[in-house]
């Protein structure tokens, strides 16, 4: 397997003042092509800011974070925005959809930079929305949709780039229920399906099910990984 | 992103439109303004376009009503090669006129001219057209020719008398220049004119020369200021700069300062407005930078909405000033609205909205994506 993020003995120390919190101390972690990650831990066990780093959003302290094998210590600004466009997706608790556009032009928001290639691009934005559940509502603003329809407009607008790695972060932290048992079970069909890589940030113990690996965390560390071959997950078990 | 960043600024309509009220009333005001000066330009440059000959004032002579200049200078000037005659004038401010007391800043001015010179001159003692009468005859006295707005402001008509300074004079002639400015004076033969001021003897305000070949003018003005240049300072009368252009220069100035002024408040209005925009919008910018946007696309979004402020306000503003403007002339005062005014004042609004949005553009840039994930 190919590592497709790599965490080499990653911290983060945020100094407040005097005083100096380590949100991660020594933290390493490999997601490869086709897993489903789960990480969970308390709030306040650094699960945020794990995924801020693996997401290329922050820097660690010390340790290396290699994205493609590549050290991302290396790259600026601008190559970072370029390697999150081409590479990674993001799904937000609070969606972060933009409230004037409507479902269709927020799938496409990552691409609008984009000076030219912008061909067909529509016609997957579509397509996504539809595997999504949501090609009836393409015309539709933010706040003409449910918790759960938005939550499944940004996993579209995640998957416009055709990312190799996908970032959630408590996905289901807004949504009830069923509502987050159903947007879970969407991501999960694609990583099982596609074989999209997945990385979820969550509290939410029963989002572990589904996960290749199950990543524990405690006071900035990782106490514990479990790995589950992927017949044995949920739904596989048969 | 146009289509997008078009759509933010209408996320609060009412916060928008007053920074579009903003810079529509720079753009408004400042049209208004300039198309009254241009106008005022307008009508004394035409008025001076069918003027001929030149005009021999006292060296650094401001107002004609401040010159003195010695009587002989005629005599002098008339000897010059290419000059056909040189008529005496003087001027003053009327005090009264029918009784009325005169501000001394808008007083009626009173012109006396030599009538003796001026018939050897082609055309009259006024630039501008005879309206109705006649004009002077050598042996003339007692009688005045009046400006257009004398007849409108004091209901004069041929042959009724006009009071100035307690002396009363015949109304022989009505004139117009086109201009409001340049009809609100009365001409009198110069002798009269002395009799109701106190114009010192033996001095004149200035002298109204004209050339035995008119198409030479500018070649005699030069000899005339070549032979007496250090004593006193002829001017060709068409040549409009160099009578007028330097007072319209600086009214032009003053308006401009003041549509600066303007611009300095609408910009604030517009940093104002695109920092709380941009200030509220945090997590989505957040989010945009996480899903690859760089900074330079987010400055760009940016950018795109004051500009977009700045073009609505604009164009908003033209229309507004364009009205204003043709409200004013209603008053009968002439405007002109050039294009290059309207290109100027848009030009000026876009670019206006652009540096008001470049401070929150660079906050927006800066802003840190981590903060789009932080849960509430």
């Amino acid at each position: 397997m190919v590592g497709i993020v790599e965490l080499q003995n990653v911290t983060k120390r945020y100094v407040m003042g005097s005083t100096a919190v380590d949100a991660l101390g020594g933290v390493s972690l490999l997601v490869e092509k086709g897993d489903f990650v789960v990480i969970v831990g308390p709030s306040g066990s650094g699960k945020s800011t794990l995924m801020h780093i693996l997401g290329t959003l922050d820097h660690p302290s010390s340790g290396n974070v290699l994205v493609d094998g590549k050290n991302i210590a290396s790259l600026d600004d601008w190559d970072l925005a370029m390697l999150r466009r081409k590479k990674i997706g993001f799904i937000f608790q609070s969606f972060n959809l933009i409230p004037t556009l409507n479902t269709l032009e927020n799938v496409m928001i990552p691409t609008e930079p984009l000076a030219f290639g912008k061909e067909g691009l529509e016609e997957r934005a579509i397509n996504l929305l539809k595997k999504v559940d949501l090609g009836n509502r393409l015309l539709h603003r933010p706040d003409e949709l449910s918790g759960g329809q938005r939550q499944r407009v940004s996993i579209a607008r995640a998957l416009i780039n055709d990312p190799e790695i996908i970032f959630a972060d408590e996905p289901t932290g807004n949504l009830d229920s069923v509502t987050g048992k159903n947007v879970i079970e969407l991501m999960y069909g694609l990583n099982k399906k596609e074989g999209k890589t997945f990385v979820i940030v969550t509290h939410d113990q029963s989002l572990l099910e589904y996960a290749t690996k199950k990543v524990f965390l405690l006071d900035g560390k990782i106490t514990k990984i479990e790995y589950k071959k992927a017949a044995a997950r949920k739904g596989e078990k048969k | 992103m146009i289509g997008l960043s078009i759509s933010n600024i209408f996320r609060h309509k009412l916060r928008t439109i007053l920074s579009v009220l903003g810079i529509m009333l720079g753009v408004a005001s400042l049209i208004a303004l300039v198309s009254v000066v241009d106008g005022l330009r307008f009508d004394i440059e035409q008025a001076f376009s069918k003027a001929q000959g030149a005009r021999v004032t006292p060296l650094e002579s401001s107002d004609p009503i401040f010159n003195f200049l010695d009587e002989e200078w005629a005599k002098k000037i008339e000897s010059v090669q290419g000059v056909k005659v040189a008529v005496p004038v003087i001027i003053q401010a009327a005090k009264t006129v029918d009784g009325e007391e005169q501000d001394f800043f808008n007083a009626v001015r009173i012109l006396g001219i030599d009538l003796s010179s001026q018939a050897r001159a082609t055309g009259s003692g006024f630039s501008g057209e005879l309206l109705e009468g006649r004009d002077f005859r050598p042996s003339d006295s007692g009688v005045a020719l009046i400006g257009k707005k004398i007849k409108d402001d004091y209901d004069k008509f041929l042959g009724t008398k006009i009071n100035l300074n307690g002396s009363s004079f015949t109304v022989i002639g009505v004139y117009t220049t086109g201009s409001d400015l340049l009809d609100a004076s009365v001409l009198l033969p110069i002798d009269d004119a002395r009799g109701i001021t106190d114009f010192p003897v033996g001095k004149i305000s200035y002298l109204n020369v004209q050339f035995t070949n008119p198409s030479e003018d500018q070649r005699v003005v030069e000899r005339i200021n070549l032979i007496y240049g250090d004593e006193i300072n002829a001017r060709s009368l068409n040549d409009f700069s160099s009578q007028f252009g330097s007072i319209f220069d600086s009214v032009t100035l003053l308006v401009l300062l003041i549509a600066s002024i303007a611009s300095v408040v609408a910009a604030v209005g517009i940093i104002n407005t695109m920092l709380m925009s941009v200030l509220e919008r945090f997590k989505e910018i957040g989010a945009l930078k996480a899903v690859g946007w760089t900074r330079g696309n987010i400055v760009k979004m940016v950018l795109y909405e004051s500009a977009f402020i700045g073009i609505l306000g604009g164009l908003m503003g033209i229309i507004c000033g364009y009205a204003a403007s043709f409200a004013i002339s209603l008053f009968g005062l002439t405007t002109v609205v050039s294009s290059s005014l309207i290109i100027g004042s848009f030009v000026g609004a876009v670019v206006i909205g652009i540096i008001g949005g470049m401070y929150p553009a660079f906050i927006a840039s800066r802003m840190d994506p981590v903060e789009a994930l932080r849960t509430e």
